[in-house]
């Protein structure tokens, strides 16, 4: 009995390398079983939707692959100088804007006609709740997209003084989804938070329109990124 | 308030729509709000807490309160660092209380910077961390290293090997009561108790908790344990919509026994032998000395015959640390920010038995008769130590400026540490009683009076640095030149004492200043790729008691000595070290994954040794060296409640010149391993977490590591697995998420060695004895044994 507890005990070496080892090859595992990003299964529903018989077949362009493009191929728009959009003023004027996502609200302030005017006009007509359905499938995923490409800053400044806070964003995409504009609508009240989230959003490589948007030539999105941290 | 608040509110609508009228021609189409991200910073994403999404132009990890919450609550920031890649921690025991070791890419806890909401920590003269005296682990938010870089920012003139930081968090937002009760083996109690006055007041609206916290534990070896009580306060307070005040103390008063360094040999013969448990006797004669029985005691323990009383061998020490931050936002582009803090610290240790000559010459008229017998010849059985009292306060000062695509950092830190050093002694009792074992009170005097000292040094340390960094978004790009001035003033007096060396007045003054440039980049390859690199220069000053013990010569005439010289010790300069990382990350859905490169190239490479038995450092210029390696981590989310973290580390290190013992002769160092630097190390953590259940398992590898210059004696390669659970109960009644947690340490007994260096590198230069200074066989602390421990927490 003796001996054999101490046969056991003798074998606590390779016993605890037998586990690093297991868990070295689980984490192997965990990474060989990395699947594709979300986008994908958007791009599954954005076609289920263009199948359906009321949806007129879509003209050229096709949506845009999500396959980030060729590094060389994508020139980054410089960031616009912050303009008095950038600046908290019309941040009163867009907050009844709600949280929620709710497609074409309107600043409230700007009397423009509750529907979008298309630029351009499909060759097909289209029924109001494709537009829609078109539409909101196109913030889908776009929300899906900051989703993935969201962080939270990690400089020193930011980690020492954790900021807590929730930024209101614009930007302005175009139809071939070039990042055209981003500025602030509501700071977070933190600098930290304002810059980051137009980092984000700057640094990003959206999908384009397709059908979305009756093929406007560009289109501006409000985003609210929320930064908080959770403690104990 | 309020009524500012709404002229305010109707002034800005009334510019929003004057800014919106102009700019209607641009508005032709229409927004579509698309909804609300969430963005949390703990890192939660990645379920064991050790990583999170990083950006940086360096080399960064972060442990988070998700993997914090997981470990024994008493656990100190080294072991809760033990996982991270480049990381080779140790603590001296299982609960933390009687501090460790860490060491980063070779360089020691010392070399590096330590921040507690960003209020530098490390001792204001030779920089050594004491890990075990901040903050308690149930407030902490957030620890995170930068493995090499040093952050341009951070408060340091002594890291030359990165930076480690501890964030606390901050007050909840409601009130609330938490109560947590550990007891484990080896009479470990632990008793925590936080209470949040959640958010309060209209006007200026605030926050604050205030914690407390009592821990004790047996030394796992020996006799003698650990005691240590802990309090936390913090406040935050927006004063207005645009500033923030918060602040935070904490105060630690704790006394602990130490462990016995073992030798190889000896570790072999007993795994167990420790200090002496018999209280050392004084002899009727009055006369004692290092072969009576006063000294040593213990009962003839092989190959050891010697070791101190375990009760003169302690590390009392008692700090406060208040930090606060007044940030104000200026306006949309400018933040200004104002981090004052205050350091105190009082305390001593290592081994304080040792016997003291009484006499009628020397400084101040010689040693007082200790004994009372009225004769001024004997040698007596004392306790002494060295004691440091710190009184450092100091001041961050920070702009951030963000202009179209810069954000600018700039700032100036300050600080004026007031730092005495001295070694006061105490009579002792044939029962084991010390005089005053804070030696504050009933210490032995000179013959005119004054207090017998060992040493007594006055340093004033001036710090500062002026900092100023740019990051530069250039969409995928981005680029972060830097640059820092940093520079520290030493001005050190000496008042004549009995050490070597010490016997007269004098003041010396020195100071070490550089330009510190750095240049980091960053590429977003994609959405999930990122490459980075930077090159950073660090610097290190040398220890301020490379000023002490430069009287030689010379006679006393009325306690007075005259006729001395000063020898300064002037081979020691300021250690720099050019630090070159690259590196990818790859942050995917479910997995995340960085691999890091780097090399250090250092100049003047400074190495300390430190003697636990006599609480002193030694520094030594050894020359020129190179380290380089490889470090990878990667991490899960949560899937089926299990994640992953994994992390290795690889490093080369050699010692590029050889290493002078006198002026006539040299070791050949040149083309050896820098000591206590394994060439891998290996860390892995799985995670199951589902519902109310919680089980972790943790394994950490390090390698064989060398522990002379002359790599003439190792340390085998070891590895130590932990193991942590948790069930948390239904609410009910009074108690609020009650949970029980199980934390096993070393769960599989591993027996092994730690370098010995309670800071500072374990210097031994060789075991060949004949080769002069700084030769020896080195000595060792024990790995902790298994170690099992629960702990029951609840809100109210």
């Amino acid at each position: 009995m003796g001996t054999a507890v101490q046969w056991v005990y003798q074998q606590r070496d390779p016993v605890s390398w037998s586990f690093a080892a297991l868990m070295g090859l689980s984490l192997l595992w965990g990474a060989s079983q990395w699947s594709a990003p979300v986008l994908h299964k958007d791009d599954t529903e954005m076609s289920a939707y263009l199948e359906t018989p009321a949806a007129p077949s879509p003209p050229t362009p096709q949506p845009k692959p999500l396959v980030p493009p060729p590094v060389a191929a994508k020139t980054v728009t410089p960031a616009p100088p912050k303009t008095a959009m950038a600046n908290t003023q019309p941040s009163e004027m867009l907050a009844p804007a709600a949280e929620s996502r709710v497609a074409h609200v309107q600043p409230a302030a700007a009397p423009v006609v509750a529907v979008p005017v298309p630029t351009s006009v499909p060759s097909k007509p289209v029924t109001a709740e494709v537009v829609q359905a078109m539409n909101s499938t196109y913030e889908g995923k776009l929300l899906a997209y900051l989703e993935r490409i969201k962080r939270y800053p990690t400089s020193r400044e930011a980690r020492l003084t954790q900021p807590q806070g929730t930024v209101r964003l614009w930007l302005e995409i175009s139809h071939q989804g070039e990042i055209l504009g981003a500025g602030v609508v509501n700071s977070s009240g933190s600098n930290i938070l304002d810059s980051e989230a137009l980092r984000t959003v700057r640094a990003g490589q959206y999908p384009s329109f397709g059908e979305a948007f009756s093929g406007q030539e560009k289109h501006r999105f409000v985003v609210a990124l929320k930064y908080q941290i959770e403690n104990s | 308030m309020k009524k500012h608040t709404t002229f305010w509110r109707l002034s800005l609508l009334t510019l929003g729509m004057a800014a919106a009228g102009l700019q209607h021609a641009a508005l032709a189409q229409s927004s579509t709000d698309i909804g609300t991200v969430k963005i949390t910073g703990s890192g939660d994403a990645l379920g064991n807490g050790l990583m999170i999404d990083d950006d940086s132009v360096k080399a960064k990890s972060t442990v988070t309160r998700a993997a914090i919450e997981k470990e024994r609550a008493s656990a100190n920031a080294y072991q809760l660092l033990n996982l991270l890649p480049g990381v080779n921690s140790s603590s001296y025991d299982a609960t933390g209380l009687f501090g460790g070791n860490l060491r980063v890419r070779g360089f020691n806890s010392d070399q590096m910077g330590f921040t507690i909401n960003g209020a530098p920590v490390n001792d204001s003269g030779n920089f050594a961390v004491y890990p075990q005296e901040y903050t308690d682990s149930e407030n902490l938010c957030e620890v995170f290293i930068t493995q090499g870089a040093t952050d341009t920012d951070a408060p340091h003139v002594g890291a030359s090997g990165g930076n480690v930081g501890l964030v606390t968090c901050a007050p909840n937002d409601k009130f609330n009561v938490r109560l947590t009760q550990s007891l484990g083996q080896l009479n470990f109690r632990r008793s925590f108790m936080r209470v949040d006055t959640g958010l309060q007041g209209k006007d200026i609206p605030f926050k604050a908790f205030a914690s407390f916290s009592k821990s004790s534990s047996d030394k796992f070896k020996g006799l003698g344990g650990a005691d240590r009580d802990h309090i936390d306060l913090g406040f935050e307070s927006k004063i207005s919509s645009t500033t923030t005040f918060n602040a935070n103390l904490a105060y630690n008063r704790a006394v602990n026994n130490n462990y016995l360094t073992l030798t190889k040999a000896e570790f072999a013969a007993n795994p167990s032998l420790d200090f002496s448990s018999v209280v050392p006797q004084h002899l009727a004669s009055g006369n004692e000395n290092v072969t009576s029985n006063f000294a040593y005691g213990s009962a003839g323990v092989t190959p050891r015959t010697k070791t101190a009383y375990y009760g003169y061998s302690l590390n009392p020490f008692e700090n406060a640390l208040l930090t606060a931050r007044l940030q104000s936002r200026i306006n949309d582009k400018l933040t200004l920010s104002a981090e004052p803090y205050f350091w105190y610290g009082y305390g001593t240790g290592g081994t304080q038995q040792t016997t003291l000559a009484e006499s009628s010459t020397g400084v101040h008229g010689g040693v007082a008769d200790i004994n009372g017998n009225g004769l001024k010849t004997d040698t007596v059985g004392i306790y002494r130590g060295s004691v440091t009292q710190t009184n450092r306060p100091g001041v961050t000062l920070k702009a951030n400026y963000d202009v179209d695509n810069h954000k600018i950092l700039a700032g100036v830190w300050f600080e004026r540490a007031n730092h005495r050093q001295t070694q006061p002694g105490t009579t002792l009792d044939n029962n084991g009683g010390i005089g005053d074992l804070w030696l504050r009170n009933n210490l032995l005097t000179y013959n005119d009076g004054t207090t017998y000292e060992g040493r007594n040094y006055r340093t004033i340390s001036t710090g500062k640095s002026i900092f100023v960094t740019d990051t530069i978004n250039l969409g995928r790009l981005e680029l972060v030149p830097a640059l820092r001035y940093t520079g520290i003033t030493r001005d050190f007096e000496n008042t004549a004492s009995s050490g070597s060396g010490l016997g007269a007045d004098y003041q010396v003054s020195r100071t070490y200043a550089k330009t510190l440039p750095s240049f980091g980049v960053r590429y977003k390859i994609d959405d999930a790729w990122q490459a980075y690199g930077n090159v950073t220069q660090n610097m290190r000053a040398p220890s301020n008691f490379v000023l002490s013990g430069w009287v030689s010569g010379g006679t006393y005439t009325n306690g007075v000595l005259g006729g001395f010289t000063l020898k300064p010790n002037n081979g020691i300069q300021a250690e720099t070290a050019l630090n070159t990382e690259a590196g990818l990350r790859f942050a995917g859905q479910e997995v995340k994954a960085s691999v890091a490169f780097y090399q250090v190239n250092f100049k003047n490479r400074l190495a300390s040794g430190f003697n636990p038995e006599t609480a002193s450092y030694t520094d030594f210029n050894v020359g020129d060296s190179r380290v380089r390696g490889i470090e990878l981590q990667a991490g899960t989310t949560p899937k089926h409640g299990w994640s992953f973290f994994g992390s290795a580390s690889f490093t080369e290190s050699v010692i590029n010149s050889n290493f002078p013992v006198s002026a006539t002769s040299t070791l050949a160092t040149a083309g050896m391993v820098f000591p206590d630097t394994p060439k891998m190390m290996l860390g892995a953590s799985a995670q199951y977490a589902n519902g109310p259940y919680l089980a972790s398992l943790s394994a950490k590898h390090v390698g064989k590591r060398y522990t002379t210059l002359m790599n003439d004696e190792s340390l085998d390669a070891y590895t130590t697995v932990d193991f942590n659970a948790g069930y948390r109960f239904a609410s009910s009644g009074f108690f609020k998420n009650p949970t029980v947690r199980l934390n096993i340490s070393n769960l599989f007994d591993k027996k092994y060695l730690i370098a010995n260096s309670g800071s500072g590198s374990s210097i031994t230069t060789t075991v060949d004895t004949t080769k002069g200074s700084g030769s020896g066989v080195p000595q060792y602390y024990v790995g902790a044994p298994r170690f099992a421990s629960v702990s029951l927490s609840s809100d109210f």
